[in-house]
């Protein structure tokens, strides 16, 4: 049965890694579902790319940390933090299309 | 070996210190305070106009509590960072507050001043020498976006504070640091790991923000020994655990286990954290990777316009179901009648895609409300508002097909219609640079030491 990643998470977020860079990070609570969001490859540069309409180029990494139960992705901005046309100075709030993210 | 105790003020000094927590981290005995004040995070307009990011009454409020709590218990205060983006003009801002501070409450001490703001030559010469690398997705550097900048500083590392340490200040103030650095300094000085010393310094940077529950806002504390640190939380209502400080690592940066510093990369990747007791946490494991050549990252502004905007609501359903062909109809006929040249026009609209553009996903959900959000990029800010002046003119009166209503078709919430806010600037340098000397880490960034208050 599949689940909303929102639903195994403690905390979805995104944030600027530098003013070039958006990084999203999804972290949890609990191993059991950690591990199974890592297991499903739902994060990989290809889904998050599609999931966000960018091409693939753009999503520069995706990373797992064991220690801190952290799933995370990349995106080079098109726009740099505060040049003009960006929408969002802290890269903050990019982060919702994640919720619906259909996990096996 | 003791250990050294070390707090941090919160994520950034200028919000808002909460002085409970530091008085109660006073009471538990401390060695130093590190404040971190500024970063790249609010975009290169800082750093391009030379205005200071924070509010002046703020700033002065939380360098009054840490000078007080520094100089009254003979801690050293080291502040990186100064003003937000850390040039001259924004050390300066921060030394007329910290000046004005000793004058009222009558306090005397050594202020040692860090400069970061550097010389284009330096870099221009590491351009031409091959020694300078892009940040992931910014272009290669130029010498002609050297030029272009306003301003370019340099972040430093730990050195110049530990410089200036040596030289008896009890109070620094230095430009653009790494935020670890600053709370590196004095457990380095002290004889503490290097590595270690700076993973502690990438867990304080950001206030209690790896505490339960995280917040910037308020102090956190770390005690380094030997070989690990302890990270607690002196506020009672917050506790450090091991999951929260390991999930703080990789917070607001690309890699999770792999980061830069002038001198080395640290890597957490076999690093264990464990309860110290049942509020704080022990962190030991750090390694340290030393490069070969010492770097330092550089960051300038360039200026690449002025702004003007008109911001209003559309509730009309027969507007809002057209609102690209009205968009696209008010941009045509603005760029018709102005005849300007080298005008940029951009156009944001809330309720539909506002915050996401085309990464949008729900971009097709009906929308009963919408706000539009016109804004003009100019040469000069008087071309920048007349070219704006004209988009709210068109905003008002464009003939949509099918209107059911007359003139005014957007209800504007300010009087003045079109607001200018000033130069928009754009970091154009944002590069590590190999540096010529190991040397480099100090003598980029000059130290001048004066008195500050009565003598004495």
């Amino acid at each position: 049965m599949s689940t909303r990643l929102i639903d195994l998470v403690q905390f979805l977020f995104s944030k600027n890694a530098g003013p070039y860079l958006v990084t999203f990070d999804a972290v949890f609570d609990n191993e059991d579902s950690y591990r199974r969001v890592c297991d499903s490859g739902v994060f990989s540069k290809e889904r998050m790319a599609a999931l966000f309409k960018v091409p693939v180029e753009r999503i520069l990494s995706v990373h797992r940390y064991d220690a801190g139960r952290v799933i995370k992705f990349t995106m080079i901005r098109e726009i740099s933090s505060g040049d003009f046309g960006d929408r969002s100075v802290f890269g903050s709030q990019w982060w919702p299309p994640l919720i619906a993210l259909e996990i096996e | 070996m003791g250990c050294v105790r070390v707090l941090s003020p919160g994520g950034s000094l200028g919000y808002g210190t909460n002085a409970d927590s530091l008085r109660r981290g006073l009471e538990l005995g401390l060695d130093v305070i590190g404040a971190d004040s500024g970063s790249t995070d609010m975009g290169a307009y800082y750093l391009g106009s030379g205005k200071a990011y924070h509010s002046r009454a703020t700033m002065k409020r939380d360098m009054t509590l840490i000078l007080e709590a520094g100089l009254s218990n003979r801690l050293p205060v080291l502040i990186g960072n100064a003003g937000g983006a850390g040039a001259d003009v924004h050390l300066e801002w921060a030394r007329a507050i910290i000046e004005e501070i000793a004058r009222e409450n009558g306090m005397s001490f050594r202020l040692a001043l860090i400069r970061s703001e550097q010389d284009k030559g330096y870099l221009r010469e590491r351009v031409r020498a091959g020694k300078v690398r892009p940040m992931p997705g910014v272009p290669e550097l130029t010498v002609e976006r050297i030029d272009a900048c306003e301003r370019v500083v340099a972040q430093m590392g730990f050195e110049p504070f530990i410089e200036a340490l040596d030289q008896g200040a009890q109070v620094v103030l230095a430009g653009r640091a790494c935020d670890s650095g600053i709370y590196a300094a004095y457990p380095v000085r002290e004889g503490r790991d290097p590595g270690l010393a700076l993973h502690m310094g990438k867990i304080l940077e950001c206030g209690a923000m790896s505490a339960v529950p995280p917040t910037g806002r308020d102090c956190l504390i770390a005690n380094v020994d030997s070989s690990s640190f302890e990270i607690l939380a002196p506020n009672p209502e917050r506790e450090v655990t091991p999951a929260s400080v390991a999930a703080h690592m990789v917070y607001e940066v690309e890699h999770p286990y792999l980061q830069g510093e002038p001198t080395g990369v640290l890597d957490f990747s076999e690093v264990r954290f464990e309860a110290a007791s049942d509020r704080s946490t022990r962190v030991s494991g750090t390694r340290f990777h030393v490069h070969d050549a010492p770097t330092l990252r550089f960051e300038g502004a360039e200026q690449v316009g002025f702004r003007s905007f008109v911001l209003g609501g559309i509730r009309d359903p027969f507007l809002i179901a057209q609102i690209d062909e009205y968009i696209a109809g008010c941009t045509q006929q603005t760029l018709e009648i102005s005849g300007q040249d080298g005008v940029d026009i951009n156009w944001i609209v809330y309720g539909r895609d506002g915050v996401m553009g085309a990464m949008e996903p729900e971009r097709d959900r009906p929308a009963h409300e919408l706000a539009v959000l016109a804004q003009v990029l100019g040469p000069t800010q008087e071309i920048a508002h007349d070219v704006a002046a004209l988009m709210e003119a068109r905003m008002i009166g464009f003939p949509y097909k099918g209107a059911r209503t007359r003139t005014a078709h957007v209800a504007f919430p300010f009087s003045p219609l079109v607001n200018d806010t000033g130069p928009v600037y754009r970091f154009s340098v944002l590069h590590i640079a190999e540096l010529e000397a190991a040397s480099d880490l100090t003598r980029l960034f000059p130290i001048e030491y004066v008195r500050v208050g009565s003598a004495g």
